[in-house]
């Protein structure tokens, strides 16, 4: 046993060698170096493990969007939700969001509009559930909340009338009126199909409800064809300004305004009118130039020079001038160069001729009057030849007509065809 | 109440020393290696410091791992050591020479040992481990690592006697 233990002993005072301290230095560098990079990619193991954890985060919100996005359009395009269905109140959400959206008056006009038909529709839809209904109690919620409907259907249509209001371009505000009307019609459908199940479920104060919103949407109607006559009316005043002149008669200023998109059947009368004025020009041609050579012949003999440019162009050359008149002037009327001519022609007449009454000389298309305007001014011999040519002084004042008004008096002849035929008398009595 | 577990630094500075004699004795007291071995062993400890258990002692998993690593080093490299610097560890005492002399000798012998003689001898006597923790690092029962002990020490004082 001594033995043993001493051999224990022996044992246990082995020699324990340390490790060196460079040694020891060393691979304590190594461990630190390993857990630094150790770290390191626990790092980079954490942001990859990050990115995981977003892109799943991410997925999630993607399904939820989805799922809420679905369930929002289901709602938003579905009219059998009405009050009291579990997405109603989605679906009024997402029209507070397109309601917000509608940036501009027209849009929010037809936005108003399409949530006014909305209301109506529901109120329908309530309206054939409340026919199922067998409790009163039932039919008497439902009603209510077909009369809420209804209230703001109608405040959804004065929201939209007033959007129109506000458009500043009128042909917009016209095409939106237009729209307006058509889907109004359909407004009144329902109601009027609400005002059936009311009267078939013996509910006065829906059937009441229902007729003055049926009051409001043709008032509303109403409105709108007045405006469109109210702006026509601020479309005459406009070319009045325009023209700056005060003189010009209504009825002048009613032809362009008919002649605006609207009206095509007095286009058409007057492409029909243009057509017999052009041949009547063919014929006055020739009238126009013998004419024109027995002015020269006068001159010539008078001894009075007139320049060329003093001419109306109509006489010299009036198939030219024809096709240079204005559109909104009838083309078979003297043309800018020509009222000009006539102007300088009316400033250099007496007093007196220029006073004379527009509307005593019916013969108011002869372009070749004007010319003898000119000579007329010098004597009394002039006069005379007015007495003996009496063209030249019906022409003159005709001719200042055309410029101003007396085209359209014409026009309004036109209409029924007298014009040429005035013409014709007149060239007859001559 | 859960342990937090030390830093891997601590458990290093704790037992670097332990593992080095460890390896010095088994192969052959060659230091360079030894330092290389238990540089190796720390290295790969740390690796699998995740999957320590901070709730039991270190002491016995080093010391399997370092065993483990031992094994693998015989298996590619032939045994070499001759027990030449063995005198190298020895205390330098002069005027206990004859203690000197009986320490180089019990070290020869045990060098010559059987490899489980050997190992069981050395990680109770020169690394200090009790017979639970050398049960555990050599996995066998804590009676079976008394017994071989036993048998061990039988085996050397035999030698020593010779």
């Amino acid at each position: 046993m001594n033995n043993m233990k001493n051999l224990e002993k022996i044992l246990e005072n082995l020699p324990k060698p340390k490790l060196r301290l460079a040694a020891g230095l060393k691979i304590k560098f190594k461990l630190y170096g390993f857990i630094i990079l150790s770290k390191a990619a626990r790092l980079s193991d954490f942001s990859v493990s990050g990115k995981l954890n977003f892109r799943s985060s991410l997925a999630a919100a993607l399904v939820v969007i989805i799922v809420f996005s679905g369930t929002s359009i289901y709602a938003y395009a579905n009219n059998e939700i009405a009050p009291g269905h579990s997405l109603y109140a989605l679906k009024r959400a997402m029209e507070k969001v397109e309601a917000q959206a509608a940036l501009t008056n027209p849009l929010k006009a037809k936005t108003f509009q399409k949530f006014s038909a909305r209301r109506l529709e529901e109120a329908l839809h309530l309206s054939q559930r409340q026919a199922t209904d067998d409790q009163d109690e039932q039919k008497a919620m439902v009603s209510g909340e077909i009369r809420k409907n209804i209230d703001e259907a109608i405040a959804n249509i004065t929201s939209a009338a007033s959007a129109v209001n506000e458009i500043k371009d009128s042909a917009k505000a016209d095409a939106v009126k237009n729209e307006m009307k058509e889907k109004d019609n359909f407004e009144i459908k329902y109601l009027n199909q609400i005002a059936d199940g009311a009267a078939l479920n013996k509910d006065e104060a829906l059937v009441d409800k229902v007729k003055e919103a049926k009051g409001a949407m043709e008032k509303y109607q109403k409105t709108w064809n007045n405006d469109r006559e109210d702006d026509q009316e601020n479309k005459i005043e406009k070319i009045r300004e325009k023209e700056g002149s005060k003189d010009a008669p209504a009825d002048n200023i009613k032809q362009e305004s008919i002649r605006a998109p609207e009206s095509k059947k007095p286009s058409e009368k007057m492409k029909s009118s243009e057509k017999k004025q052009k041949k009547n020009q063919d014929k006055d041609e020739d009238k126009d130039k013998d004419k024109s050579k027995e002015v020269r012949e006068i001159e010539e003999v008078k001894g009075i020079k007139i320049d060329k440019n003093e001419i109306p162009a109509v006489i010299l050359k009036p198939a030219e001038t024809a096709s240079t008149s204005p559109a909104i002037v009838q083309p078979s009327q003297p043309s800018a160069v020509q009222s000009e001519a006539n102007n300088t022609q009316a400033t250099s007449t007496a007093p007196s001729q220029t006073a004379q009454p527009l509307t005593v000389q019916p013969s108011t298309e002869n372009n070749q009057q004007p010319e003898a305007a000119s000579p007329e001014n010098n004597s009394g011999e002039q006069v005379e030849q007015k007495s003996s040519t009496p063209v030249a002084p019906t022409t003159e004042t005709v001719d200042r007509d055309r410029d101003g008004d007396g085209d359209r008096n014409g026009g309004e002849r036109d209409g029924d065809g007298n014009r040429n035929t005035d013409g014709e008398r007149d060239r007859d009595n001559d | 109440m859960i342990k937090k577990k030390p830093n891997f630094v601590f458990y290093y500075n704790q037992f670097k020393d332990k593992i080095y004699a460890y390896f010095l004795y088994r192969i052959g007291f060659d230091r360079k290696l030894a330092e290389d071995l238990t540089s190796e062993v720390f290295l790969k400890a740390l690796k699998k410091f995740d999957d320590f258990d901070g709730d039991k002692p270190f002491q016995p998993w080093i010391f399997t791992i370092s065993r483990n690593h031992l094994i693998n080093h015989y298996k590619s490299a032939k045994r070499e050591t001759a027990l030449t610097e063995v005198e190298n560890f020895l205390p330098c005492h002069d005027n206990r020479a004859e203690e000197r002399y009986e320490l180089e000798r019990v070290m020869k012998i045990i060098d010559g040992m059987e490899e489980g003689d050997r190992e069981v001898l050395l990680l109770r006597y020169v690394q200090g481990l009790d017979n639970g923790e050398i049960a555990a690092v050599l996995e066998k029962e804590e009676g079976a690592i008394r017994t071989r002990i036993s048998r061990s020490l039988t085996k050397l004082r035999e030698l020593l006697n010779e």
